[in-house]
């Protein structure tokens, strides 16, 4: 009788220790397929939110993000210049044009304009404005022609202005105004434009307007046309790649 | 039947030998484990004998779910076979009962009488055996002193012809001689009928051929003895078993005395032999010297045709055999609960680790990544739109020298006519948006039919955008206004 009833205690005590220990772990096993279910839920909603990324996805963007910065490091090469400093703004001055040179009505306003030391005053390096006014001073001199400045100014003070679709990228907005004969006009709106392997900063022309062109002996050469003094109006752009700040 | 197999274990001491067989059962596949074999003590008396048969199934040692068979005294043990009417149980004992002790004139305490229906239409042959209760009772409780209470005692003659008829079936009349050391079976065996005689006649009792000649007396005086006298006995051969069967000259010398054929069972047919039989070194031949003891161990897994124990064994015993099935099913219970929470566990950890959490987050950062990905190509994309539109401010103002060059082409055909530019707007446009010249002329009237053709075929050479307006009149002026625009990429 021994034997059967500890068969019997046996098993009642694995009942027990069944009914003890199995609904937790079976609760658990319930939960983790509730969670699984909405894990799926989840999952579902996501793919559609988001759409599954895609591997083939990535790798053509990251191909194509490749090519861009190849072909926008290649494009930024046309900007790289020399790297020798460029020459101050007073030392140019003396050769410009009349209105630009010492005693000239512009000078005292382009010399402000371009933050130079006051007589007196400690030199400093050159700013971003002095630049882009030497800039422009420099491709007048190259014009060599009898132009007449009648304005050069930076609007807005001049101060630089972030590109948005470039970053690191400045600009400084000046305004031209020249006046002389339709040649030489023509030759000092094409020396602003911007020149691969220049020195920085590049120049670019946004806006240009010239006024009554009224030659006396049109059907001459473009370049021996006599025509009376011409304004040129030119709104353009000083600017200033990164890492070729002063 | 257990699902784990029976096993029966039996004991013969009826021919002046102790033989033991093995078998285990499982379905229709039997296997004989192990025999054993051990002399008896001469002239033993019942206490001797139970002594000498408790060490020995002692030395066997047979597991709690084995059937322990031992053959019953079949000295003065009486057997016939009945034609009688088929009728319910109860009323054919009394039948039997009635024509056995009505032949033999004996009073019924004195046999223990036990019978065996064959199924048959309208008669059925009915095998009955008688023992003297006196001797069976003697050798249980004398077993029961040493506390030894076999599961079945069973007629030897009758476990020698089961071992016959398992192994060699056939529908023929045969004489079955199991001759062992101090005594010896015939058993008659007809399609219908069963007769065993016990003799005190064996090997050690005579020599070989005394001793065939002896038997074939005994046999010849046993068919009229135990047969009806309608009852035709033909046999076809003799089959020759136990310690006999090992004796060639007895073998040749009965066949002789017979004049049958006789045959020996040499092998084990339908019984197969364990490993461990032929690792003890016991042959096939030893096996089957021990016939009486297959025979009774068939009869203990239930496979013998002529089973019929004339006394039961000890209830607790065969409540304690029903243990290992017992405690089978209770680990297989507890086992399967154990899986069952097993199998839980694992698949709650399989769950969790299917989709995780940490996966949708992931997914979430690469589609995030991939959007930042593609604003970085959008971002490169504008820079190096961006530049390619400063370097077309050079292109924008290089054309204005072109354009007026055509402007003054056209002018030296005027024929003093009046022609001048009275605007030239240059915008050198943005990424994505072109750049344009526009020029405002005012020319003469008598210019108008010929002006804007000719403008058109001199621009449109280099430039294909452009586009001519007028003549109109020009505001305060009697000229002609003329504007012209120049699509510059």
């Amino acid at each position: 009788m021994k034997a059967p009833l500890l068969l019997a205690l046996l098993l009642a005590g694995m009942l027990a220790a069944f009914l003890l220990v199995a609904p937790p772990v079976f609760a658990a096993r319930d939960q983790a397929h509730a969670d699984l279910l909405r894990r799926e839920r989840d999952l579902l909603g996501l793919e559609r939110e988001l759409g599954i990324p895609d591997p083939a996805a990535f790798g053509l963007v990251l191909s194509e993000h490749a090519r861009l910065a190849a072909e926008f490091a290649r494009r930024s090469a046309a900007f790289t210049g020399p790297s020798e400093p460029a020459p101050r703004l007073d030392e140019l001055l003396a050769a410009a044009p009349p209105a630009l040179r010492p005693g000239g009505p512009l000078h005292d306003e382009l010399r402000r304009l371009a933050r130079l030391p006051q007589s007196g005053e400690a030199a400093a390096p050159p700013t971003e404005q002095e630049l882009a006014l030497t800039r422009v001073v420099e491709v007048l001199a190259l014009a060599e022609a009898p132009l007449s400045v009648d304005a050069l100014e930076l609007p807005g003070a001049g101060a630089a202005q972030p590109l948005d679709r470039l970053p690191g990228w400045r600009r400084i907005e000046l305004r031209l105004v020249l006046a002389g004969a339709l040649p030489d006009l023509l030759r000092a709106l094409e020396l602003l434009a911007p020149e691969a392997g220049g020195r920085a900063p590049w120049l670019g022309v946004t806006e240009a307007s010239l006024r009554r062109i009224e030659p006396s002996h049109w059907g001459e050469s473009l370049h021996q046309l006599e025509t009376p003094p011409l304004r040129l109006s030119v709104t353009l752009d000083a600017l200033f790649a990164p890492g070729a700040a002063p | 039947m257990s699902v784990l197999g029976e096993a029966a274990l039996g004991v013969d001491v009826s021919d002046g030998t102790l033989k033991a067989a093995l078998l285990r059962r499982n379905g229709r596949r039997v296997t004989l484990l192990r025999t054993w074999r051990a002399p008896l003590p001469e002239h033993a008396d019942t206490a001797a004998l139970a002594e000498a048969l408790a060490a020995f199934v002692r030395r066997a040692r047979p597991g709690a779910g084995t059937r322990v068979v031992v053959s019953a005294p079949a000295e003065d043990s009486v057997t016939r076979t009945f034609q009688l009417p088929v009728v319910d149980a109860a009323r054919l004992g009394e039948l039997v009962r009635y024509e056995l002790l009505s032949e033999l004139g004996l009073p019924d305490d004195d046999l223990v009488i036990r019978h065996l229906a064959r199924r048959g239409l309208g008669e059925q042959p009915v095998h009955v055996y008688a023992l003297r209760r006196a001797r069976l009772h003697g050798l249980q409780a004398a077993l029961g002193a040493r506390h030894l209470r076999p599961d079945a005692f069973e007629l030897p003659g009758w476990a020698l012809a089961s071992l016959v008829e398992h192994e060699r079936p056939a529908a023929r009349d045969r004489v079955l001689l199991g001759v062992g050391r101090t005594a010896s079976d015939i058993v008659l065996l007809t399609e219908v009928g069963l007769w065993a005689r016990h003799v005190d006649l064996g090997l050690a009792t005579a020599p070989p051929d005394v001793l065939a000649t002896r038997l074939r007396d005994e046999y010849e005086a046993s068919v009229p003895g135990l047969l009806p006298i309608d009852q035709p006995f033909r046999p076809a051969e003799a089959v020759l078993l136990e310690d006999g069967a090992c004796d060639a000259r007895f073998a040749a010398a009965l066949k002789h005395a017979l004049g049958l054929p006789v045959t020996r069972l040499d092998a084990l047919e339908r019984i197969e032999s364990s490993w461990r039989l032929a690792h003890e070194g016991q042959t096939a031949e030893q096996a089957l010297s021990s016939a009486r003891a297959l025979g009774l161990a068939l009869a203990g897994v239930e496979l013998a045709r002529f089973r019929c124990p004339a006394a039961g064994g000890d209830p607790r015993r065969a409540a304690v055999g029903l243990l290992p099935a017992a405690a089978l099913a209770v680990g297989l219970a507890g086992g399967s609960l154990l899986v069952l929470g097993l199998q839980a566990r694992a698949m709650t950890r399989e769950l969790q680790s299917t989709l995780p959490i940490s996966l949708l987050g992931d997914l979430r950062d690469r589609a995030r990544d991939l959007d930042a990905k593609r604003a970085a190509v959008a971002e490169a994309q504008a820079a190096c739109d961006e530049l390619l539109a400063l370097a077309r401010r050079r292109t924008a103002v290089l054309a204005a020298r072109p354009v007026l060059a055509v402007v003054s082409e056209i002018a030296g055909e005027r024929a003093g006519h009046a022609l001048h530019v009275e605007r030239a707007w240059l915008d050198s446009g943005a990424a994505g948006q072109r750049g344009l010249l526009s020029l405002t002329l005012l020319a003469s009237p008598r210019l108008d039919e010929q002006l804007g053709e000719r403008l058109l075929r001199g621009l449109r050479i280099a430039y294909p955008d452009v586009t001519v307006h007028g003549p109109e009149p020009a505001p305060g002026s009697e000229l002609s206004q003329w504007t012209v625009e120049v699509g510059l990429r």
